[in-house]
């Protein structure tokens, strides 16, 4: 109420109401109070009275007409109404209750007047003070909605947007660290710690520290009940100290633990934190739950590759040894056509794949010695076609399936099985057909034996522009006479 | 730093943000939550948040189409704004 009638002083359209007005009424004295003085002594402060002295000679008439408006203000207090009073010879007045509801927060006190004021008058002063009090109401609702909502609605908005930086990774390697810094962030504290639950052995496992003060930090097992990550895990409910503050993270079963550290400004962590923190850990839950999904669907999908490429194995065509190789050399040919993280895995999952159609090709064929006929090379030529059918059926395979099909594509337009031409073979089937024609030539076939590596990069080098894309030969050949890669090759194949 | 800022802190836009971010030292917001808050339109702000990356004042967390401004954590930088901002 206090707050209400300091506003009301403050307003703008009240002064101007008061400037109206004093004109009208040859400037009477206008006094607002924040509350109706009903005790003698009390109004005998006021400028009112200075007034009433002003108009009245002497002290005994002074304190009868005081006690007279006295009576006006009681009256006006107990029937919330505007009171008239009349003081002197013949001066007037008027006392205004200021209310909110019910409640008077204050009053107006007009004296000074020639005249009694005009019923009419009084409607439109009494209109307008209305007005100007609802006005004034409505900005002290407008400022404790800013203090209270406004603060809460800027961190609902933190929320979100750390919700949307959190779920757009499913790279637990990336998500945990970014979990932490966001912890950071939003509580301001100099050390986030993240661990996840070890089930079977009833441990939390560090995962991920960052420290705004310390460049190498320890990371610590935790048990079950153990510390405040422990106890938060264990009681599935936050633990806070003055400064440190542990959340567990929650879906279904506590999946771990977040734990900050230390606050930027050395103050003690809050409710207010433990209560974002809770919800930021709900979210962090989710997301490190499907990171975890991702990662084992993705396993799921890498086995299952590996068990084709097993079975492919047995299959009597020659079987490359320099596996990881390939697969690193496609890691480092990739990124410099701008391929992403996920079309570079892709790639490599068609590396392991890419004879998947010679399932269909007879051993004999296979195993032929001497030159094929006509016809065993149209079988041959079958296999892109053939290996792109099988792997279409496996649904997280399937961006792999035009790698596949045009991997024996040629950059000059020779090639099968569509005689695709220069850029109308896929980017990743183009980078295949290099790294692909590469392990071919450094691996034993049937019919005859395997190229040193330094022939096998010639042999690339003499077929740029008629069977690979310039570009990438280039890149190829840079990538293959890097040290650790030609180390690796080494090892796999046994020899130089 | 300090004079740098000053200069940067006389656009209006600028300023505005710079002052939610001190008042609100734990936000995290992207263009358009921030440009609700300091009632600007989104580009203008876009350009306003990338000065004050640029400065150092603000931290970018990018992660595909997701972006999150906030508040810097450097003790130097947020002693200096202090200043500027008790100055003001």
């Amino acid at each position: 109420m206090k707050r209400l009638f300091s506003k009301l002083k403050e307003n703008w359209d009240l002064r101007q109401e008061i400037s109206a007005f004093s004109k009208y009424l040859k400037e009477p004295v206008w006094v607002m109070l924040p509350r109706i003085p009903l005790e003698y002594g009390e109004l005998k402060k006021t400028e009112a009275a200075r007034c009433v002295k002003k108009a009245v000679g002497t002290q005994s008439r002074f304190k009868k007409e005081l006690i007279k408006i006295l009576r006006a203000l009681k009256k006006s207090w107990k029937n919330r109404t505007v009171e008239p009073f009349q003081y002197g010879e013949c001066m007037h007045g008027l006392c205004y209750p200021l209310m909110s509801d019910d409640d008077i927060f204050g009053v107006i006190i007009l004296c000074g007047l020639k005249k009694a004021m005009s019923s009419d008058l009084k409607k439109i002063f009494i209109a307008f003070t209305d007005t100007v009090i609802r006005e004034s109401r409505r900005e002290v609702e407008l400022e404790d909605i800013n203090k209270t909502i406004r603060p809460r609605a800027i961190a609902l908005s933190t929320v979100h947007t750390v919700h949307r930086l959190m779920t757009s990774t499913l790279d637990l390697d990336e998500l945990l660290p970014r979990i932490a810094r966001l912890s950071l962030q939003v509580i301001r504290a100099n050390r986030c710690s993240i661990k996840l639950v070890d089930k079977k052995r009833r441990i939390l496992l560090p995962k991920t520290t960052i420290d705004l003060r310390r460049k190498k930090t320890k990371l610590k097992k935790v048990q079950f009940g153990k510390y405040a990550p422990g106890r938060a895990a264990k009681k599935e409910t936050p633990i806070c100290g003055s400064n440190y503050l542990a959340v567990p993270m929650i879906d279904e079963d506590v999946i771990g633990v977040i734990t900050l550290y230390d606050k930027l400004d050395g103050k003690e962590f809050t409710q207010f934190d433990e209560e974002i923190m809770k919800t930021l850990s709900e979210q962090a839950a989710v997301a490190v739950r499907n990171a975890q999904l991702f990662k084992e669907q993705e396993e799921l999908t890498l086995s299952s590759i590996k068990c084709i490429a097993q079975l492919l194995k047995h299959r009597p065509h020659g079987v490359s040894k320099a596996e990881a190789s390939f697969l690193k050399l496609i890691s480092i040919i990739g990124p410099k056509f701008n391929m992403n993280e996920s079309e570079i895995k892709m790639l490599q999952y068609a590396a392991m794949l890419h004879d998947a159609g010679h399932i269909s090709i007879p051993e004999k064929v296979l195993m032929k010695k001497g030159g094929l006929t006509g016809r065993e090379y149209d079988i041959v030529k079958m296999h892109p076609m053939k290996g792109a059918a099988i792997l279409s059926k496996f649904k997280p395979l399937k961006p792999i399936v035009p790698i596949i099909l045009y991997h024996h594509e040629n950059f000059d337009g020779t090639g099968y099985p569509k005689g695709l031409k220069g850029k109308e073979i896929p980017l990743a089937a183009r980078i295949l057909a290099v790294v692909g024609a590469f392990e071919a030539m450094v691996t034993q076939k049937p019919y005859r034996k395997a190229l040193s590596i330094k022939t096998a990069i010639e042999e690339v080098r003499k077929n740029v522009k008629a069977q690979f894309d310039p570009r990438i030969a280039e890149a190829f050949c840079e990538a293959v006479q890097r040290k650790d890669v030609r180390k690796l090759l080494e090892k796999e194949l046994g020899s130089a | 730093m300090k004079d740098k800022l000053q200069k940067i802190l006389k656009d209006t836009l600028t300023r505005d943000i710079l002052t939610f971010f001190y008042q609100n030292q734990a936000s995290i917001d992207s263009a358009s939550g921030i440009s609700a808050w300091v009632h600007y339109d989104r580009e203008e702000v876009q350009t306003a948040l990338d000065e004050l990356v640029r400065f150092d004042v603000l931290k970018k967390d990018s992660t595909g189409s997701a972006k999150g401004y906030s508040y810097t954590r450097d003790a130097k930088i947020m002693k200096i704004v202090n200043e500027l901002m008790s100055d003001a």
